[in-house]
């Protein structure tokens, strides 16, 4: 035929056409299609002619199929059968759900079965598998280079001088502090005996404050001489060594640091 | 009233095995007619039918309703056909090839062959021309032009889509054009 091509690419509305399943639309407008391409025009009419030849081929008479059912009987559906089932309705989310926990739940139970132990601080990540209980391998999966002993030491010593500063600067300040309180309770009871109406005191009463302020000083001089010493011997948080404290408790118990003045 | 198919296979599976017949005797010539077609045979399509409603019947309590007894039913039956074909021996294989090969020339003269001859032979050579093709294009072909199934059926019962049912016709109808190509004298 004149102007016949083999390359139309309307094959399956051609298949369509041709046994009738094309909806009306579909069937006019390919009806103008087949005036418009010879290719499909020349492969309907023969496709036409083999489908009369193809019901040349009649079949005969169909022998009946007897089936002998008093032996047989309907398998009833086994545990798989019914499983499969019951999965095929399942929601894709929910199976999906449900093989990711089962696959996380195996994952673990591998890890707790290897004694896994999986850490991550500054050092990096590190992953320590002991296969029942003998711990065989140790491996760092840290990204960065492992840190040396010469490093971790220069590090400790950097944080201890710099809290060793602070505790100092603290230990400063406070002594200052009692100091300064332990000098005015002095100054107050050096004034009052030099006063003169010291007269209106009993002696007991002024054996008593001498007595306090012997004390009071005694401990302002055993704080200076402690400042002196190295506050990180033993124990650097033991500021007064016991007996200062003691001295001072003793006399705030006397009164002595609001002790009237005058009468 | 007629009881529809879903209907007979409850009740065969409560305990009335016979009324399963009432489907064989409603499919039997459906699927004779597959197997005959896919196998070219009256034996063979016979034991395929036989073969095919006793799978169904043992199998009955699979059916879950999703698709039509006749779809799952035809399935059976194609799986059925796939089965004896690859089961046929290579000796058997070669000579159907043979007869194929020979049967394309026709085998006395067209010019005084009657109608009725001629229908025969076009029958034969039909016949001959399907059995070359392979399975899969020859059972779009037979389900469409001898079941009268829709493309949407056939796609169900292969589990293919609807666009692949069209193609394998289309190739299936070309290669056939081209083995009958010698009925052109005749006609």
């Amino acid at each position: 035929m004149k102007g016949y091509k083999k390359d139309c690419s309307r094959k399956e509305d051609l298949i369509t056409y041709l046994y009738g399943e094309c909806t009306p639309k579909e069937e006019k407008e390919f009806k103008l299609h087949l005036l418009e391409c010879s290719s499909c025009k020349q492969e309907s009419a023969e496709f036409g002619m083999l489908r009369q030849n193809l019901q040349a081929w009649n079949m005969e008479e169909t022998p009946r199929v007897v089936l002998d059912l008093a032996t047989e009987r309907p398998r009833a559906r086994s545990l798989k059968e019914i499983l499969q089932e019951l999965s095929s309705a399942l929601p894709a989310w929910f199976k999906f759900g449900t093989g990711f926990a089962t696959a996380c739940a195996g994952i673990l139970l591998m890890l707790a079965v290897f004694n896994t132990q999986i850490r991550y601080d500054q050092n990096g990540f590190s992953f320590q598998v002991a296969l029942f209980g003998n711990k065989t391998t140790a491996q760092n999966l840290s990204t960065n280079t492992p840190i040396d002993d010469e490093v971790t030491r220069a590090l400790v010593a950097k944080v201890l001088s710099e809290k060793e500063a602070e505790l100092n600067q603290a230990l400063e300040v406070k002594r200052s502090q009692i100091e300064a309180e332990l000098r005015k309770q002095i100054s107050v009871l050096s004034g009052e005996l030099s006063e003169k109406s010291n007269s209106q005191l009993s002696k007991a009463s002024l054996e008593l404050k001498r007595q306090h302020q012997a004390e009071l000083e005694k401990a302002l001089n055993q704080l200076q001489r402690q400042r002196n010493q190295d506050a990180f011997e033993d124990d650097p948080f033991n500021l007064w060594g016991g007996v200062n404290e003691k001295v001072l408790q003793k006399a705030v118990e006397n009164g002595y640091g609001s002790y009237p003045s005058g009468n | 009233m007629e009881l529809t198919d879903t209907e007979i296979i409850e009740r065969t599976l409560n305990g009335e095995p016979e009324a399963f017949n009432t489907l064989v005797r409603r499919w039997e010539r459906q699927i004779y007619s597959l197997a005959f077609r896919m196998l070219g045979r009256d034996e063979e399509a016979y034991d395929i039918c036989q073969e095919t409603f006793l799978s169904a019947y043992r199998n009955l309590s699979k059916f879950r309703g999703d698709s039509k007894f006749s779809s799952w039913l035809y399935r059976i039956a194609i799986n059925c056909c796939h089965n004896r074909i690859r089961s046929r021996s290579h000796s058997d294989v070669s000579l159907d090839q043979q007869l194929e090969d020979q049967g394309f020339e026709p085998v006395t003269d067209a010019e005084n062959l009657t109608d009725g001859l001629q229908r025969e032979q076009i029958a034969e050579l039909v016949r001959r021309g399907l059995a070359g093709l392979p399975p899969d294009m020859r059972q779009v072909i037979v389900m469409k032009e001898y079941q009268g199934l829709k493309f949407q059926e056939i796609a169900e019962i292969l589990n293919i889509p609807v666009s692949t049912v069209k193609t394998r016709l289309y190739t299936g109808l070309e290669q056939l054009k081209q083995r009958l190509s010698h009925l052109k004298s005749i006609l």
